[in-house]
């Protein structure tokens, strides 16, 4: 994504003031400051950049109740999944889960979103900036706002630019991320999920595929052996990306930093560790957090590290109709390599994966008439 | 009828008099200049401005040296 030049990323387009809904607003309304006093510094005094976080019912919310009633449940504000799984992993030690809390607020959690970084600006994790002059975005452009986030794994693999591997289709088919991920999905519904997984207006492929199971359907027979098996993903998905050992920390300025060891692009098939999906098999990516990703703030901070494994449930945005592993039953039907087995996993981590590596037997035989 | 018709006149003069003399808080506060809007949808003061700001903030980093790898 191109950077913004400092003075655009304050620049009003002056249409604003033309805006039916949101032009006879006054800018101090929702950012305070003074409108009246000419010195900019002065004028500046009390402004809040982001009225929208994270709070948005004395901003956005005075119009907008019935968003800004479920707003809070949104994971993009909440980011509530991270905060449940470090959680599960934290040592609970007060004083060192303190550290830990501390750690993950500063560094985890400065990736939410809110009303204004979605709609109005660049989201604040990747240097923010105004959309197009302030101006209200009804649909939030998605490779100034989605991708810029989700850039390294999910961007990526969807626009195609991950060497050696195609985009998704849906990309090729002119699709932007909200035709899946609806706007009632990124709003928040009330519900406090443990993952995106269990949103109940999340996207699904039956959601635009459901014609997949019909008789007359192309490939019926094979859709149909495998429905409530394998996931969609586990046939119709390339390889992507893993990343591996994110450590963070403050440097001696107290600035923020992190770092991670080289990621790889892999498929992986293992186990379904979520109960909340009937499928059995599913592919898997490898997360970036080790135990000692936060050893720079509490030692032993993620002491319960194996409650949780360290290779999750994915599902890549690399999606194509024909793979290496659906274009024949043999191209998965005894393919070890495509699935997580224990070799896969480093033995400091295998307690930890036991529920998510698949067992030898497990594995679909080959079949003779391919 | 009388009485009628300078009441329908006392109302009419009311009526006109309020809606053009009447000086409401948004009517005195469209007449002030808004310093906001004037200010950011003026490319060059911003220039200007942004320019003074990296100035003074010549020699302070913008973050940390010591970030590797994706996010």
């Amino acid at each position: 994504m191109e950077p913004l030049a400092p003075h655009e990323k304050i620049f009003v387009d002056s249409e604003i003031a033309e805006d039916e809904n949101h032009g006879e607003i006054g800018c101090d309304e929702c950012h305070g400051g003074d409108p009246n006093e000419p010195d900019w510094k002065k004028a500046h005094k009390g402004v809040v950049k982001d009225p929208s976080y994270p709070d948005a019912s004395e901003s956005c919310g005075i119009c907008h109740e019935s968003i800004a009633e479920n707003y809070k449940t949104s994971l993009h504000v909440s980011l509530s999944p991270i905060k449940k799984m470090i959680d599960i992993r934290a040592n609970q030690d007060k004083s060192v889960h303190k550290k830990v809390d501390a750690a993950r607020e500063g560094h985890c959690l400065s990736c939410h979103s809110s009303c204004g970084q979605c709609h109005i600006s660049r989201p604040e994790s990747v240097e923010g900036g105004l959309l197009d002059g302030h101006l209200f975005q009804k649909r939030p452009p998605m490779q100034q706002v989605c991708t810029a986030c989700h850039g390294s794994r999910i961007g990526k693999e969807y626009l195609g630019e991950n060497k050696g591997f195609k985009p998704d289709i849906h990309k090729e088919k002119y699709f932007k991320c909200n035709k899946c991920h609806t706007a009632d999905e990124m709003h928040g519904d009330g519900n406090d999920y443990a993952n995106r997984y269990q949103m109940e207006n999340g996207p699904k492929c039956l959601d635009c595929h459901e014609a997949i199971y019909d008789v007359q359907a192309e490939n019926a027979k094979n859709h149909w052996v495998h429905k409530d098996q394998v996931s969609c993903n586990v046939c119709h998905s390339q390889p992507y990306k893993n990343c591996y050992g994110c450590h963070f920390g403050k440097d001696k300025q107290g600035f923020k930093f992190f770092k991670t060891q080289e990621a790889d692009m892999q498929f992986k098939i293992g186990l379904n560790p979520l109960m909340s999906k009937p499928e059995k098999f599913v592919t898997v990516r490898h997360i970036p957090v080790d135990q000692n990703s936060f050893k720079l703030y509490a030692k032993n901070g993620l002491s319960n590290f194996d409650r949780l494994p360290t290779w999750k449930l994915t599902t890549p945005h690399n999606i194509r109709r024909q793979t290496p592993q659906n274009k024949t039953c043999n191209g998965c039907h005894g393919n070890k390599d495509l699935f997580l087995l224990k070799k896969d996993v480093k033995k400091e981590y295998l307690e930890a994966n036991k529920n998510v590596i698949v067992p030898i037997d497990f594995i679909p035989e080959e079949r003779r008439s391919d | 009828m009388r009485l009628m018709k300078v009441v329908i006149c006392f109302v009419l003069v009311f009526t006109v008099s309020f809606f053009s003399f009447y000086n409401s808080p948004v009517a005195r506060s469209a007449e002030k200049e808004n310093h906001c809007f004037t200010c950011h949808t003026n490319a060059r003061k911003l220039i200007k401005i942004t320019r003074e700001i990296a100035k003074a903030n010549k020699d302070k980093p913008g973050g940390s040296a010591e970030t590797e790898g994706e996010g």
